[in-house]
């Protein structure tokens, strides 16, 4: 009974062992992934903004504060109309996407963390 | 330890805990399975998977339920899905006879077909007459695979 006992624990764990690697890997893959499609994004789109002059618009916050309080909309309402939406949209998408991720990866942390010192005890069981 | 703590524990990640619940309770189904199986390697198989599907399936097990009846459970399904593996293999190896085979049969064996029902019986008359499966088929417009089976039916009458 007992090898049989050791055959279901050896089971058991190479499958947790497959899973627990293939569900980092994947992770990991996705959140460097998105991280770098984030920075391109971010780089394409500050370029876009830059060549547009858009920052430009920004220049009224060294005006008055009575010319900045007066105008605040109207340059906000033309800001909005020169980003390029559907870039903003992509990088919004990736920054969600690489928030979740990092928001499983700590909340399943403590779990990971036991989880592997559980492969080493069997491992220097067996 | 109770139960309920080393799967909250398993669940927390710590796997060295399963050990207790294996420990605890293969025995019983191991006993339970040798009384429908009474073969002790199917027994550690199916004992092995039983645990394993326990396992994967953990995170979404209540802890305030027992897990006997829940490993019951498993086992009755896992049972079941054994014979029905066993049972497919059994009509495959009818199926593979070849059409030739049924053209032997008349040679070698004295045919009573007094024994067959009407259906039975034409389609008998139909192979000794020289007719292929598929164009009897065609003729009395039934599935091949019908034509299959009511030829091996009447091979049972018949030999009986």
């Amino acid at each position: 009974m007992k090898n049989l006992e050791r055959k279901i624990l050896k089971k058991v764990y190479l499958w947790e062992a497959k899973r627990t690697v293939f569900d980092l890997v994947l992770k990991v893959i996705l959140f460097f992934i998105s991280g770098l499609f984030l920075f391109i994004l971010g780089q394409i789109f500050f370029e876009i903004l830059n060549e547009q002059k858009t920052f430009d618009l920004l220049n009224f916050f060294n005006e008055d504060l009575e010319v900045a309080k007066k105008y605040f909309l109207d340059n906000i309402f033309i800001f909005w109309f020169e980003i390029p939406k559907f870039l903003l949209l992509l990088i919004l998408l990736f920054l969600v996407i690489l928030f979740l991720i990092y928001l499983t990866l700590i909340k399943n942390f403590n779990i990971l963390k036991n989880k592997v010192k559980s492969f080493f005890r069997f491992i220097r069981k067996i | 330890m109770f139960d309920k703590e080393v799967i909250v524990k398993i669940k927390n990640g710590e796997i060295d805990y399963f050990e207790i619940l294996v420990k605890k309770y293969s025995p019983v189904i191991y006993c339970y399975l040798f009384s429908r199986l009474k073969k002790r390697e199917d027994c550690e198989d199916l004992l092995q998977e039983i645990f394993l599907s326990f396992y994967k399936s953990i995170n979404r097990f209540n802890e305030e339920r027992s897990v006997l009846p829940y490993l019951f459970e498993i086992a009755k399904n896992s049972l079941k899905m054994f014979y029905r593996k066993r049972k497919i293999f059994l009509p495959l190896k009818e199926e593979i006879i070849k059409e030739e085979d049924y053209f032997d049969f008349f040679e070698k064996v004295d045919v009573d077909l007094n024994k067959l029902n009407e259906k039975e019986k034409n389609i008998f008359k139909m192979l000794i007459e020289g007719y292929k499966i598929k164009e009897i088929e065609k003729i009395l417009k039934i599935k091949e695979n019908t034509v299959k089976s009511i030829i091996k039916r009447g091979r049972m009458k018949v030999k009986s």
